[in-house]
């Protein structure tokens, strides 16, 4: 078992930017960026470690909503946020990230994008 | 400025062991930007908590590498365990640490090989895997697999080590240390390494950790980052000193890892002499109801199973943030700047594996 303190801080969506600004400033490491689909809306969580301590915000994002860019503030942050429109289909607006590869490829399905149609009971055998 | 090209690097070429692909756009033969693209193995592991027990996701969650597969295994029954609040035997936990310690050996000399060989070093590729075979074979004699061991299981391990064969695998290691030094002191000191190596692919302190380079990546830039400090499992119970380089470069990268195989061979020293006699798993019942981060110190860093689950037998989520996927910025950083020709050890010296990244 972990000892490990589980801290989550729930986190508005306008909030977000402030919030990693202020991680940022105190010198924390971005260390992932994890979306739960549940029910209708994306469960988000942006986790920030500084000397071994885990912090994660928790933002709350209603589907078919955009997602502001944090690679403003972490530039890291490119690549969880690539994968977060790619498997779960969430627009990231205002993305500082490098230029995507814009060859032309079959996009088949995005494989996190499902709605349940009982809105929060997760996880039936499906 | 003078004419830019795009150089399509991956995802088949020579040197790369697995499918990764980089737009490099070059003016004459220098890199002035990276462009990366993955998703060329993406296996939808995570999604697969849907369909598979959380009990029996063990042996998914082990297939997510071959490298580092117990090391997945045991950091995703240690999340699982955290949720349910269920209590390790200390045995087990020792047993996870060597097979752990064992892992980053076999990585280590696997990645050694692998880069002499992106240098146009054959040899050492053949001498470096030729160690990693007395790896594999302690790995298989005590869990019974050379890539996927199987070992860990929710509440403990599988199979106990004997105290004879405990012995035996130290004399073993004894034995291949002599040899692992030769090895070492090519890495470290013959001139054509360092001349391939020395100042190529620079990323200095500050910039790799806001990159959020981990492991021996981001120590051989001096972030003295490392998760087995926090004593997780039975690392509280030993003491070592984690390697830190300063020069930020893929010679640095290399003496970290080189010498972190002679702290791994201590931590099993140590922990054979402290292992202690009991059981190696308690029984779990139940259904896990709740949610956890959990890291850990893989061969390439620190790695990050979340699990959340809902009280029901199938998890609602499990994300598994790896190594390699955190250290697609710093590549990034790091070709920035380069020559063409240096690309391939760049590459390397982060010790790329995909098929952590893909999942």
């Amino acid at each position: 078992m972990s000892q490990e303190e589980q801290r989550i801080i729930e986190t508005d969506l306008s909030c977000l930017l402030p919030a990693v600004t202020a991680r940022k400033n105190e010198g924390c490491r971005l260390v992932a960026i994890t979306a739960t689909t549940n029910g209708n809306r994306y469960e988000l969580c942006y986790s920030f470690d500084i000397l071994y301590r885990v912090q994660t915000h928790r933002v709350i994002l209603t589907k078919g909503d955009a997602l502001p860019s944090i690679t403003g503030i972490y530039p890291s942050a490119f690549v969880y946020e690539n994968e977060l429109q790619d498997i779960f289909g969430i627009a990231v607006t205002s993305s500082q990230a490098p230029a995507r590869d814009k060859r032309p490829r079959i996009r088949v399905t995005y494989p996190f994008e499902f709605t349940i149609p009982d809105g929060d009971t997760l996880c039936q055998n499906r | 400025m003078s004419k830019q090209i795009i150089i399509p690097f991956g995802p088949q070429h020579p040197v790369l062991p697995e499918p990764i692909h980089l737009d490099l756009v070059l003016e004459d033969e220098r890199v002035v930007e990276a462009i990366p693209t993955i998703g060329y193995i993406h296996r939808g592991l995570e999604k697969l908590v849907e369909k598979r027990e959380f009990t029996e996701y063990v042996y998914v969650a082990e297939r997510i590498c071959g490298i580092c597969s117990f090391m997945h295994g045991s950091t995703y029954c240690e999340a699982i365990e955290t949720v349910m609040g269920v209590e390790v035997p200390e045995r087990a936990k020792f047993l996870r640490m060597i097979w752990s310690e064992y892992s980053r050996l076999h990585s280590h000399l696997l990645w050694l090989g692998c880069f002499g060989d992106a240098m146009g070093f054959e040899n050492l590729f053949m001498n470096a895997w030729r160690l990693r075979e007395h790896i594999l074979d302690e790995l298989e004699s005590t869990t019974g697999g050379r890539v996927i061991q199987g070992a860990a299981r929710i509440g403990g391990v599988r199979r106990d080590i004997s105290s004879e064969k405990l012995d035996d695998m130290v004399a073993g290691l004894v034995a291949m240390e002599k040899e692992l030094h030769d090895l070492i002191n090519v890495f470290f000191n013959d001139d054509s390494v360092k001349h391939r190596t020395r100042n190529i692919g620079v990323v200095p302190k500050d910039e790799a950790y806001h990159l959020g380079a981990i492991g021996p990546t981001g120590r051989g830039s001096g972030v003295p980052q490392d998760m087995r400090v926090t004593g997780y499992g039975a690392y509280g119970k030993i003491r070592f000193e984690p390697v830190v380089e300063t020069g930020g470069d893929c010679y640095a990268r290399t003496l970290v890892r080189g010498k972190e195989m002679f702290t791994s061979i201590d931590i099993i020293k140590q922990a054979v002499q402290k292992i202690p006699d009991g059981p190696i798993e308690v029984k779990v019942t139940g259904t896990p109801n709740g949610e956890a981060w959990v890291r850990a110190e893989q061969p390439r860093g620190e790695v990050v199973h979340y699990v959340k689950a809902n009280g029901t037998k199938h998890l609602v989520r499990h994300r598994v943030r790896t190594p390699t996927f955190a250290h697609v910025p710093f590549l990034v950083a790091a070709l920035k700047g380069c020559d063409l020709a240096d690309v391939p050890v760049i590459v390397h010296s982060i010790d790329p594996c995909i098929s952590c990244t893909e999942r």
